[in-house]
């Protein structure tokens, strides 16, 4: 028996300011992997909006309330999310604001270092996301980390397989 | 000793803090540099033009970064001064890391292509932070705000740096009391350095 509602709703929430970059690439890849789905998506790039100068807080809030699944794609910088996302966080998440509705949260971010070096680090954006944002979704909601370590050294070959994965994750799994 | 402390005081409680670090640092007759990222208005997001230059061991700060690279070029003690938000640091504090901390200055390439320390001048990193939770809560949350700057950026200054931490929980409801306790921890802490 599956208690959990069949995943049909998804907000993506893109933060990466340069559209050659990988993250903007696994980006593409996620949409992609939804759409073969059949997902209903509604897609929000930061950047593009000008997020903090400008961005339409009421529209955000509003999709915020429809979705049941929240895809979060981002570089990792400084161990967590970068200061554009981490301001869409705290002006999405107002104090004491409750999303019951999402049940299932996605974070695809890239890492510079190895997985040891951001575990010495502490992992500070996996654990905001498992805990604090967590704690403002439903009860149940569930977290799925899906991370690319060590991007400084990776090899063409590797970036390729993971964005492969990637796609083919979206398409099936949420 | 230099020291550099950098804050966003948003609040009344931060904003005394702040002005208590700067001024026990000038009274013991350090060479205090303030920079306060709430009047300065400082955007949180790094540019694009700026994250396309990031690539490469040195990269050139813009006209706005670049007095906020020299202060921290000399600095020996970082002090920083904010209120944690959505258990995490405050936003514009985050930008100023990424913003400032770059290439050639908070760390270097090795040949391999990874990252090695660049701020071995700095002795010492303390943090001042106020939250709006109780103390069970922010471990509960992994206090992400601490573990950034006393772990992710302890990791790019010399093997002798050491660390401390100066918190006030539960901010919204500490009394008199508390707050002349809390500041009074600020100035041993500071007086030590």
């Amino acid at each position: 028996m599956n208690l959990r509602p069949v995943s049909r709703n998804v907000v993506v929430v893109y933060c990466h300011p340069l559209d050659t970059s990988f993250t903007s690439e696994a980006r593409r890849r996620v949409l992609s992997g939804l759409s073969t789905a059949g997902r209903a998506v509604r897609f929000h790039d930061l950047y593009a909006e000008q997020w903090e100068s400008g961005g339409d807080e009421a529209a955000h809030a509003a999709d915020l309330a429809w979705c049941d699944t929240l895809v979060l794609v981002y570089p990792t910088w400084w161990s967590g999310q970068p200061g554009m996302l981490d301001d869409w966080i705290v002006r999405c998440w107002p104090a004491h604001a409750k999303r019951t509705n999402i049940r299932r949260i996605v974070a695809v971010s890239s890492h510079g270092s190895p997985k040891w070096v951001n575990a010495l680090e502490g992992e500070v954006g996996k654990h905001r996301l498992e805990r604090w944002v967590r704690s403002r979704c439903h009860w149940s909601t569930r977290v799925s980390w899906v991370p690319f370590y060590d991007i400084d050294t990776a090899t063409d070959a590797r970036r390729a397989e993971f964005l492969t994965a990637l796609e083919r994750r979206f398409a099936t799994r949420y | 000793m230099n020291v550099l402390v950098v804050g966003w005081p948003d609040g009344e409680l931060e904003r005394e803090a702040f002005d208590q670090v700067v001024s026990t640092g000038r009274a013991v007759g350090h060479d205090v540099v303030a920079i306060d990222l709430h009047q300065l208005g400082f955007r949180a997001a790094m540019p694009p033009a700026e994250r396309d230059a990031y690539h490469g061991q040195e990269v050139a700060p813009t006209d706005e970064i670049a007095p906020h690279v020299a202060a921290v070029r000399d600095a020996e003690v970082i002090v920083f001064v904010f209120p944690s938000v959505a258990s995490a640091l405050p936003p514009p504090l985050r930008g100023w890391l990424e913003r400032v901390m770059l290439p050639g200055v908070a760390f270097v390439f090795d040949d391999a292509g990874r990252v090695r320390p660049g701020l071995r001048k700095v002795r010492r990193i303390v943090g001042v932070a106020t939250y709006s939770a109780p103390w069970w809560r922010v471990k509960l949350d992994h206090d992400n705000a601490r573990r950034v700057l006393l772990r992710a950026l302890r990791l790019n200054t010399g093997l002798g740096t050491r660390t401390r931490w100066v918190a006030c929980y539960d901010s919204a409801s500490v009394d008199q009391l508390g707050r002349s306790h809390f500041l009074a921890r600020i100035e041993t802490v500071v007086a030590a350095l």
